[in-house]
């Protein structure tokens, strides 16, 4: 194994005309799975367009395991796996003539890029698809085919844009256990998301990205904190609601509350699990008839870092 | 090695399977449709002349650029429209192989097009007119296949290198292949010199006997370009557009 | 814990009586107009047409009776087949104005209308709301065939504007009084063949490239091959595979021009002239139709 990095970025930016895809992006990574956290238009796809080489930058550069990403390099990409989060394949393939193809592209014979596509198939469980063409597969079994894809070389660096979209949840599980198990042999995976809780469950470590830029670095439980340190807001209709909402001052369960139109009671809270168990209570007595709990992790996130600026 | 075969493979089933090649084939029996309906309603013209000053002209007018058009151009472009060839960009081989590859198999996979486009009007013909012998309509339909064969891998070239090169390269091919090529080879004077499409009238001048066409399509022979000097533009065009191919994939944005 | 759906009022607000064509075809409008080729084009026909205004209102202030010295000039140059500013000049423009702006024109604006549709499954959300294919053909046609008409007979209407104010004399005033006319159904009958072709191609192709590519064979390919079977037959009728020598022949003759007129003909006759539109309108609109109601849901 190299004693290089995974990956090294420094000021790497890039624009599409006006408008600022990444901008200034400094970052080292050794090894181990990463989250790449942020919303849609943050720069997350960017990021792995620039770091598979797939488009230019305007400033700065990036490296990976030591070697610099400019027009002509290829060598390096035998130790990275890619899969893109555009849906996208040759979509009259079968299944396994498109893996076949990408391994025959990698520089296999014929032979050893079927029994590397195989392979590669059976590690994500769609071996039994082989033959089916990717357009008449599923958004899930199509995202499982670009991962078996970006694994058939088996990479140091693993790219994964989005892996987890359109999966059920049963793949999704089998996938987040995948990247552990990669990551697990001392590679490095980037996995990029806009959704709080997949990146948590593979991993402590995160890049958050913003319009473009870096936001933060650093491992999700002190995220976490911060996430608990906020008020959460949980709103809920039923019946006696105003005895309801005394009895959860005078426990302290909640730090503030209001109620809306319609009857609706919203409850401010910073320890929401406590708060749910009393409403649980409530709701078995047929007191609670609806509860709605603001779940919007990743922008409370950005709301704290950016200062509400985010959305 | 691999690379290259593999994408070869890959181009030709690409361009081949399914209703892909209906566009290309329609498009090379066009001379054919024209050729039933002269014989339906009464051409003066003898089948040999017909062929000649008619036919091929218009395969190497209309035909030869727009079955390049059809079969060349959607290679890398429906590739790039669709996102796709960031796969093939991001494996750990330089970008010339995979776009050589994709240049040969499409290259093979217009060979039988153009093939059935010279043989069947020639067989129509040929049972049209029974005192021609079989060895003079073998010798045009040879000609002819070698001239449409040797001009698709400089147009080829060209689609390809429009295709990575242009975002617009329908638009371009357009200018490249038809106005810059089959209509300025076609004027009479200087200017033909710069087109294509006047070497590869020399070529059918020296392999198919044809020395005028009744159709405006060929110029007036004043001076026909030697063979020698046909192939060498030809085969010099292909190699150029080819290593600019492989320079403007290199740079370009997978976007 | 018990939940349940929150409620909710239903709308009892009035709804609006508009067909669901009307906001497709304003729709198809303002994608056509965000092509930047699409309004380049436009506007260098209405600016062609502004020009010629432009120029006939200087020459005749110049020189009022320049009709008559450009027929005369002509004549001398051209032993007696002289341009004469009438019906036949109208004729003449259609060359400036059809060729090279209605068919490219026709093309960019609808060479991906229907297909992106398709592609990106919105004619799904567009049937799931009370839209009927024939409703979402009828706002996507009317909108096409309304731009084509404002870049091609905009101008011409200009032009003949222009002449109509300067006239010299009644008997020219006569002469060109009903070219408007004649000239809006022609290129009406035109444009809307043309837009229904272009959008049938489309469907069929649902892809930009290959659109393009058919739409060039059949303008440019088709259009020698009938040149090259009239050669060889002798026959003018087999002109009819020219899509230009179609509209050509349908221009002419709504103007009341012969285009023969004594000579042998070199076009093909009205009659197949207008039975070819015709047959390509009815087959576009059904390979169309037949495509949409595929994906209706109603």
């Amino acid at each position: 194994m190299s004693v290089a990095p995974a990956l090294r970025c420094e000021n790497l930016s890039r624009w599409y005309g006006e408008v600022q895809g990444l901008a200034g992006l400094t970052v080292t990574i050794e090894h181990g799975i990463v989250g790449l956290l942020g919303p849609n238009g943050s720069g997350k796809s960017t990021l792995m367009r620039l770091l598979t080489g797939q488009i230019k930058a305007n400033r700065g550069w990036v490296e990976i395991y030591g070697q610099r990403i400019v027009p002509g390099t290829y060598e390096i990409f035998r130790r990275v796996g890619h899969a893109p989060g555009e849906d996208v394949h040759f979509e009259t393939d079968r299944a396994v003539d498109f893996l076949r193809f990408m391994a025959a592209l990698g520089g296999d014979s014929t032979s050893q890029a079927k029994d590397r596509a195989e392979k590669a198939l059976d590690r994500v469980g769609m071996l039994v698809k082989a033959g089916v063409k990717l357009n008449a597969m599923s958004k899930g079994m199509r995202q499982r085919i670009k991962i078996a894809q970006a694994l058939l070389f088996e990479p140091d660096l693993l790219l994964l844009d989005e892996p987890l979209n359109g999966m059920d949840p049963v793949s999704r599980r089998s996938t987040m256990n995948l990247v552990r198990e990669w990551a697990g042999l001392g590679r490095t995976v980037i996995m990029a998301s806009h959704v709080l809780h997949e990146v948590e469950g593979v991993t402590d470590r995160m890049l958050m990205l913003h319009h473009g830029r870096l936001l933060a670095e650093g491992r999700l439980t002190e995220i976490r904190e911060l996430i608990d340190m906020k008020p959460r807001r949980a709103s809920i209709r039923g019946e006696n609601l105003r005895v309801l909402a005394a009895e959860l001052l005078a426990q302290e369960l909640v730090i503030g509350l209001d109620f809306g139109a319609d009857g609706l009671l919203n409850l401010d809270t910073r320890n929401l699990p406590a708060l749910l168990d009393r409403l649980q209570e409530a709701g078995i007595h047929g007191q609670i008839h609806s509860l709605e709990i603001d779940d919007q992790e990743l922008e409370m996130v950005y709301d704290l870092l950016v200062g509400g600026s985010a959305r | 090695m691999n690379a290259i075969y593999a994408t070869a493979i890959f181009s030709l089933r690409q361009r081949t399977l399914g209703l892909r090649l209906l566009a290309p084939l329609t498009v090379a029996l066009l001379p054919t449709l024209v050729l039933v309906m002269a014989i339906a309603f009464g051409a003066s013209v003898q089948p040999l002349e017909l062929y000649r000053q008619y036919l091929i002209p218009l395969t190497l007018f209309f035909v030869l650029p727009f079955v390049c058009m059809f079969m060349m151009l959607p290679v890398l472009s429906e590739l790039y429209d669709r996102g796709a060839i960031g796969y093939i960009y991001t494996r750990p081989i330089p970008r010339w192989q995979p776009l050589l590859g994709m240049f040969l198999g499409a290259i093979v996979g217009m060979l039988p097009v153009f093939l059935i486009g010279v043989t069947v009007p020639a067989i129509i013909c040929a049972a049209a007119d029974s005192d021609i012998s079989i060895g003079t309509w073998l010798a045009l339909v040879g000609g002819i296949s070698s001239v449409l064969w040797i001009a698709s891998l400089a147009y080829g070239a060209i689609c390809m290198f429009l295709g990575v090169w242009s975002k617009r390269a329908i638009i371009h091919a357009f200018l490249i292949l038809v106005v810059l090529g089959s209509v300025l080879g076609s004027l009479p004077g200087d200017g033909q010199r710069y087109s294509l499409h006047y070497y590869l009238i020399g070529l059918a001048h020296a392999w198919c006997g044809i020395t005028d066409s009744a159709t405006d399509l060929f110029p007036p022979v004043i001076s026909m370009p030697s063979v020698f000097k046909s192939l060498l533009v030809i085969v010099s065009t292909t190699i150029v557009m080819m290593f600019a191919t492989a320079r403007a994939a290199k740079n370009r944005d997978v976007l | 814990m018990a939940f349940r759906a929150a409620e909710y009022e239903r709308y009892k607000g009035e709804r609006t009586n508009r067909p669901a064509w009307v906001p497709i075809a304003f729709g198809t409008v303002q994608r056509g107009w965000k092509s930047k080729w699409v309004r380049r084009l436009s506007m260098l026909s209405l600016a062609l047409g502004f020009g010629l205004v432009a120029m006939m209102y200087m020459v005749n202030q110049v020189m009022p009776s320049w009709r008559e010295i450009a027929e005369q000039a002509t004549n001398r140059a051209t032993q007696g087949s002289g341009l004469k500013v009438d019906a036949g000049f109208y004729l003449i423009l259609t060359n400036v104005f059809v060729r090279p702006i209605l068919l490219p024109l026709a093309l960019l604006f609808g060479y991906d209308l229907i297909a992106s549709d398709m592609r990106t499954n919105a004619l799904e959300a567009y049937f799931a709301r009370p839209v009927t294919p024939l409703g979402y053909l009828t706002g996507r046609t009317l909108a096409f065939v309304s731009f084509l008409m404002l870049a091609t007979f905009g101008p011409f209407f200009l032009v003949w504007f222009a002449d109509i104010a300067t006239s010299p004399s009644e008997a020219h005033t006569d002469l060109i009084r009903f070219v408007p006319i004649s000239l809006f159904f022609a290129l009406l009958f035109i444009s809307f063949t043309l837009a229904l072709m272009v959008q049938a191609v489309t469907s069929l192709t649902r892809s930009a490239i290959w659109s393009n590519l058919i739409f060039v064979v059949i303008f440019l390919f088709l259009s020698a091959m009938g040149m090259v079977l009239f050669q060889i037959t002798d026959r003018p009728n087999m002109m009819a595979f020219s899509f230009l020598s179609d509209a050509k022949v349908i221009c002419a003759t709504l103007l009341g021009i012969d285009l023969a007129d004594g000579g042998s003909p070199t076009n093909v006759s009205p009659a197949i002239a207008f039975s070819m539109m015709v047959g390509i309108s009815i087959i576009s609109f059904l390979i169309i139709l037949r495509g949409l109601k595929r994906r209706s849901l109603v």
